[in-house]
Parts: C-alpha cells; structure tokens; sequence
C-alpha cells in the first residue's frame, strides 16, 4: 500500500536514522516510535519504507523514517538507491529530512564513522548517535565526546539503546530550534573537488545539494552510470569525462575519495580514542573459538537446532492440552445450548475445529520465534552465515542467502524480502524460488499431527527426531534446486562475501518477547480471519448439497462439493497414498498450509467420526478406515503425506509476495509448477520406494 | 618488501595492507568496508569448511572469501 | 430454532466469508507491503536480514 507521508505542516520535523546493520538502528527507531510505526512501500518501487511518528522534547510532532542499514551510501541495490534520492530530496513523495540521526557503534568506530563522513558531505543538520557505549567501555575503549563533536562539527550523543539510555538527550538534540548544516571538515582531494564542482553546476538541483550529488556521481561504476544514461545522458557524459581526467592524472575516483575520507577517519579517530593497545581476547573471541571451531561449531550448531526442536516438543504439550480442552468445551457448550441446525453445525462442525486446530500450534510457533529471536539478536545469525558459506557457494548462492533461507523456518514471506540485500538479480531469484522450502512454520501443525498420528506415544526425542528429519528434507531439497536453478536458468557469477561479524550481545529479552506477543497477535488475527473464513467456506462445501434422506453421514460429505473435489483429484493422489479426504485436505491448504488440520478436523467432525467428545484428531485419524477396511493413515502415508508438504507450494500469500519481489508472474507461477511436481514426486517416490521395501 | 597474498596467512598471522589485485567493484566494496592501503589486517580464522576467511580490521570482525583474500596484497 | 433464520444466517455467514477473500484479493492487487495483514506469523525476524 502506497502510504502517503504524513502531513507536513509547518512545524512537522522529518527525521531520518541511517546507520551500519547491527549498530542498533532499529533498537532506537522502536524506542522512538513505539507503536506509531507505518510500514509500506516507496510509490512506484518494491522498497521497503519504514516511518513512524515520535514526539519531540517539547511535543512538537516529528516524524522518522528508517533507512535501510548499510555501510556506505554507494548504490547497489534498489534499496540505498531511494535512501540516496531520499537524502538528496528528488522522491517527491518523501520530503528530504531536515535533520538525520546517524547511528554509530562505539565499538567499531572507525568503519562507522565512513557512512558518517558520507551523510555529512549531504549538508543535512547531522546527529551522531554513539551507540553501544557500554560494549566499548568494557573494552577499555575511551572516546573524548567533546573532541569527536569538535573534529565531526556535529553534536554526538552516547547511548545504550538497548538499556533506553541516551534517549531523553537525543530528543532534545533533535528537537533543538536551530540546526545548522554540518561544517565540511573532510578534506576532499583538490582535483576531485574541482571536478566535482563542475558537474555540481550542471546539475538541475539546489546548490546544497548539488555539490554532494556530484561527489556521488563521480564515485559511480560504469553500470550504475550506465542506468542513470537513460535519464540523464548529458550528466553521464560530463561524469565520465571527469572520471577520465581524474585517471589520467593518476587519481581512480572510484578509490580515491573511499581512501580520503578513512585517512581523515582515522586521524579523527587518532585524536579521539584512547584504546589501552591490543588488549586480550574478548568474550566474544573466545566464544567464537568454539562457536566457530571446526568440530565444536558444528556440533554446537547441530545441538542448538536439536534443543530447539526439543522444546518445540516437550514445552508446548501442556499449553496445547488447555487449547485443545477449551476448544471442546466450548464446542460442547454450544451443543447443548443450541437446538440442532445448520447454524450449530456450522459452528461446532466448522468453526471451532477449523480455528481450534490452527490455533492449538501456537504455542509451537511461540517457541520456535523464541529461539529464532535469541539466536539472531545474540548475533550467531552471522556465525551460521559465516560457516555455512562454503555450502552455499557450492551450490552458486552467497553466504548471506542462508540468513534469508535460515529465516523462511518462520514464514518465507520476510526471507523473501530479506533477499533484497542479495545484489545479483539471479542469486535473489534462486533464493527466492528455493525460500519456500526451508520448512516455514506453517507447516509444524501438519508435521505435528502427522508425527503424532504416526508415533503417538513415542518420546519426545523420537518426535523431535523426524521433525527434524523434515526439517533436513527441506533444507536438503532447497539447496539442490539451487544449485540447479544456478547451473541452467541463473547462471551468473558468485557474489562476494562482505559479512559482518558483530560481537556477541545479550539478546534483550524483552526485545524477543515483544515480538513474540506481537506475532502472537498476527497470528490469533489471521486464525481469526482467515482460517475462521476458511473454515466456514469449507464447511459449507462439506454440508452442501444436502444429501438426499436416508444417507448416511459418509456418503453425505462425500457427495458434497468438497467431496467432489476431493474425488476430482483423488486419482492424482491416490499413487500417493491418500484418499478423497484428505484430497480435500489438499485443496484447502493450498491457500494456507496450516488450515489442513482444521480441514481434516472439521471433514471427520462432520462426518460424526469423531465418537465421543473427548477423542482428539489424532486418535480419529489413527483408527480411519478405507471402504475396504485397510487403514488410511499407515505410517507411510503420514511420511509421505509430510513429504508432501514439505515440498509444496501451499501459500497464497507467498505466491502474491514472490509476484511483488520479481515484478511478473512468470517465477511464481514457475514456483508453483516446480514445487508442486516435486512434491508430487517425492511423496510418490517415498510411497512407493516404501512399500517396495516392506513397510507398510 | 615482500608481499604476501592475505589467504595465505596462516591463523592469528597481521598483515598490512599494500595493494589490491581485484576487479574495480570489488576493491571498492572493501576499500568501504575500512580494508584500505596501510591498514593492519588480522586473519583471526578460517571457517570450519575452509572458507570464508575471518579477519580483523579497523577494530571488528569481517568475513570475507579467499578469492577475495587471494587479491588483497599485504606485507608482514 | 426458526428454520428459516437458521438458514439466512448461515447463508449470511457464508456470504461474510466469501466477501471477506473478494475484499483481500482486491486489496492485496494495490497493496505491496507485507504489514500485518498478509497473515503470515513473522515480520520482524525478517527484516533484521536487510543487512549487507
């Protein structure tokens, strides 16, 4: 959705934060806007555009927008480049910022400060926030703060995000009455200025403003150039002619000005920081040597997936007893308080085992986040990227696709999106073709009832086991259509690798419960909406038509429009294993994985199948027959039904984000041919290469 | 002074950074990242698979691949 | 119950249902940000990736 920009009076201040990734950006945009946040996208682009409203020190009303983190204001990406026009005031839908907050980790100070050094030459009225002050105090590190505002010419404020420290002081220096643009302190080689100047002149745009866009034109590679051409061919001209003088008096604009301003950095930093000599290991070094020990990595990264998986299972046992108990209650209470109809049906039938079986895996999910969060926020993310980069470039991908892919074990919608940082356009489609086959979280309803069907009164660890089993299935299918999507239809080269390794931290709790509560909320919502509107929809196919008198229930659902459906495509299935039933299984999902259960759930309440009140889905589905008598849910077919999930495309709403991310229809339709042949294929393969084998 | 590439460092090895051997792109990319000409370079690991390379510059940590290390000159 | 109330509310509900896709459909054609309303149970986790 386009949002427009909130309406600009005259006393609206438009704040912008940019900043390195792991410096604390968001810490500080969230403890700045609360709630008031918008996310949306930039008019005409699929850039992510995140602002939010904050107050001032004297409650004038602010806005804040957030800018993609990154380490340098050169393009590459479609991303920094709207931050840029939005920071040299061409987005016409997004006012140029009267002031930036430029987030700096205290602790790396030196390649911090580069971005800083660009933003200052942009001649916006800068704020420097220190970030992390603590992490550098325990290492000893001392920062003059007088000194560094003197040597910058822009106010700093130490802070601790995390700790809300600082943040009373950074209101109050955004909210200062006069700022002045930030004095040019960075000596710019006298050549580049030159030139510089002279394309300022021909540039269509205020002064101020000029002369920084002329610094960042020289400093385009050719391709970037090459895509400004289009609109702007006489400025390209002029730009390549400097960058040709320039070289021909030996100075490489694209390196020079980079090497200026880390000199200038480094004298500042030189003045500035007093670190006491290389001192010793730090924690975080000395956690990465097992973290990242050839043996011990592994078998730690191994371990936390395991525990994690553990969890999941034991953990959530009791809260998805008082789910499932509340669920039938209240089922029961509708019973007996409503005369028998279809209204009663629709609710008892439809409703609450639909949304109770979607519902009853929340706490799962829960846990899974929990621990998603600790890893990622603690910053082990980068350590798995880290070491699971030589597997990635194997197969043509980069390092940092993993953390997309590591992410789509949530939802694949925001791994999706996280493949906006992945410059090459076909290692992004690889990525995004093979995303929805990291097991999102989606699927764990189905995994669960299929291993609880399958292995009811098995350990935990037995349960865990096969999860994790699908788990690796999934991985396993991903990274092999990768690497065969990189060797016929994407080819190109291997991107390199610029991975940051941010010290460990102490994930913040209440960080992580903060999300969580809020996708707790997202996801009571959607089982609110749309599974409830699922479940009424299917309930409706499995009840209408009316069977003609005398039937009995089987045959009532059977011949109903679900069970038509179901019987439709019953002989594609049945080489898989399954009946009309779960045919109708199927199709429900295909709009949304979880929604299987609550179909099944609501497909064998309809059916009256379900014998007394007490017995779950799981003891009906064990004891469901065929016509003939043989067991519907042998233990092969709950494997090969999970296989089957693992690799099918069952989401609406990944195919509308894939469509969003790639501009056409063309790769999520391929997406969805590919993923449902292989799914079809690998549930076939594992059917019958199992039977083949004796089991049954 | 000899140069070394950076991908042959031995672990725990420190380098100074004295010429690039890469495409424009790329050198420019490190050159942000802080990796510039007379900047000390410490190869802190190599992954457990081998590669990407671990190194410490400018007072934090960054990974890199050796094919990229492979262009990076430094002398001890 | 009144059979025929019992009939016009199902139907009704029916109708809430359906509309309640039409609507998203709809929506969704003009709307490319993935806010809370695109349903999947993460949004943060992901958008710390945007990192280089």
């Amino acid at each position: 959705m386009t949002i427009a920009p909130p309406p600009v009076a005259e006393t609206t201040r438009n704040v912008a934060i940019a900043g390195n990734p792991n410096c604390g950006k968001s810490t500080i945009f969230n403890a700045l806007t609360g709630l008031r946040q918008k996310v949306g996208n930039y008019p005409g682009v699929t850039v992510e555009r995140k602002m939010g409203r904050f107050f001032g020190s004297h409650g004038e009303p602010m806005t804040l927008l957030d800018l993609p983190g990154s380490y340098s204001l050169q393009v590459r990406s479609p991303d920094e480049a709207v931050a840029r026009d939005v920071l040299l005031g061409r987005r016409a839908d997004t006012p140029r910022p009267d002031v930036v907050i430029a987030v700096v980790d205290a602790s790396s100070l030196e390649r911090s400060l580069y971005l800083v050094a660009q933003m200052l030459d942009l001649q916006i009225p800068t704020i420097v926030a220190l970030n992390m002050v603590d992490v550098a105090e325990r290492r000893g590190i001392i920062i003059n703060l007088p000194a560094l505002e003197e040597e910058l010419g822009v106010p700093v404020v130490p802070m601790v995000a995390t700790k809300s420290l600082g943040m009373v002081e950074l209101k109050q220096a955004v909210s200062r009455q006069l700022l002045a643009a930030p004095k040019r302190l960075l000596p710019i080689p006298e050549p580049i200025r030159a030139e510089a100047e002279s394309i300022a002149g021909e540039l269509k745009v205020s002064p101020e403003v000029a002369f920084a866009e002329a610094l960042l034109l020289l400093t385009l590679h050719d391709q970037a150039l090459g895509d400004l051409a289009e609109n702007n061919p006489a400025v390209v001209e002029s730009v390549l002619a400097a960058q040709a003088r320039l070289r021909a008096l030996e100075i490489e604009p694209l390196s020079a000005l980079v090497e200026a301003r880390y000199e200038w950095i480094h004298e500042v930093c030189s003045r500035v920081v007093h670190k006491p000599g290389e001192s010793g290991l730090t924690i975080s070094d000395r956690m990465d040597m097992i973290l990242t020990h050839r043996v011990w990595g592994w078998v730690s990264f191994l371990g936390a997936m395991t525990l994690m998986f553990v969890c999941i299972f034991t953990l959530a046992q009791i809260p998805m007893e008082w789910i499932d108990n509340g669920a039938k209650w209240l089922g029961q209470w509708v019973s007996t308080h409503m005369p028998e109809s279809d209204l009663r049906s629709l609710i008892v039938d439809g409703a609450i085992p639909g949304v109770g079986g979607v519902v009853i895996f929340l706490p799962q999910i829960l846990i899974l986040f929990f621990f998603l969060g600790i890893l990622e926020d603690s910053g082990y993310m980068a350590r798995a990227a880290f070491m699971m980069d030589r597997v990635m470039s194997s197969v043509g991908l980069h390092g940092k696709s993993f953390i997309p892919l590591l992410s789509s074990f949530a939802c694949a919608i925001p791994g999706i999106m996280a493949t906006r940082t992945v410059e090459n356009r076909n290692d992004r489609l690889a990525t995004i073709l093979v995303a929805p086959l990291m097991s999102c979280s989606a699927r764990l309803p189905v995994y669960a009832l299929m291993i609880a069907v399958l292995i009811p009164t098995a350990s935990s660890f037995a349960k865990s086991g096969i999860m994790l089993s699908m788990y690796l299935v999934g991985i396993v299918a991903a990274f092999t259509m990768a690497w065969f999507f990189k060797k016929t239809l994407l080819k190109s080269d291997t991107p390199m690798l610029l991975l940051e390794l941010p010290p460990y931290r102490r994930p913040s709790l209440r960080g992580i419960a903060t999300r969580m509560v809020e996708r707790a909320g997202i996801f009571l919502r959607r089982a609110g909406t749309v599974i409830l509107a699922l479940s009424i929809l299917l309930w409706a196919l499995a009840t209408y038509p009316k069977p003609p008198a005398g039937a009995t229930r089987a045959e009532a659902i059977s011949q109903s429009y679900a069970g038509r459906m179901g019987h439709f495509i019953e002989p594609a299935i049945r080489p898989l294993g399954y009946d009309w039933k779960i045919g109708i299984g199927l199709v429900g999902s295909f709009a949304a994985r979880e929604v299987f259960v609550g179909t099944m759930g609501i497909v064998y309440n309809i059916e009256g199948e379900v014998k007394d009140d007490t017995s779950s889905l799981r003891d009906t589905m064990r004891s469901e027959r065929h016509p003939d008598g043989s067991l519907v849910y042998t233990p092969l077919v709950c494997i090969s039904l999970m296989i089957f999930y693992v690799l099918a495309m069952q989401c609406i709403s990944t195919v509308a984000v894939v469509r969003r991310e790639t501009n056409s229809w063309r790769w999520p339709l391929f997406q969805i041919g590919y993923m449902t042949a292989l799914a079809w294929l690998g549930a076939f393969a594992v059917f019958h290469v199992g039977h083949w084998i004796g089991f049954q | 002074m000899p140069t070394h590439l950076l991908s042959a460092l031995k672990a725990g090895q420190k380098g100074k950074i004295a010429g690039f051997d890469l495409p424009m792109e790329h050198r420019t990319r490190l050159l942000e990242m802080g990796l510039t000409k007379g900047v000390v370079v410490e190869l802190v690991r190599f992954a457990p698979l081998g590669d990407p390379i671990e190194v410490k510059v400018r007072g934090y940590h960054l990974s890199l691949r050796k094919r990229e290390a492979s262009g990076i000159q430094v002398t001890l | 119950m009144n059979p025929l109330l019992d009939q016009l509310l199902v139907a009704f509900l029916i109708l809430c249902a359906i509309t309640f896709f039409v609507v998203r459909m709809l929506r969704k054609r003009g709307k490319p940000g993935c806010d809370a309303g695109c349903g999947c149970s993460a949004t943060k986790l992901g958008t710390a990736d945007k990192r280089r």
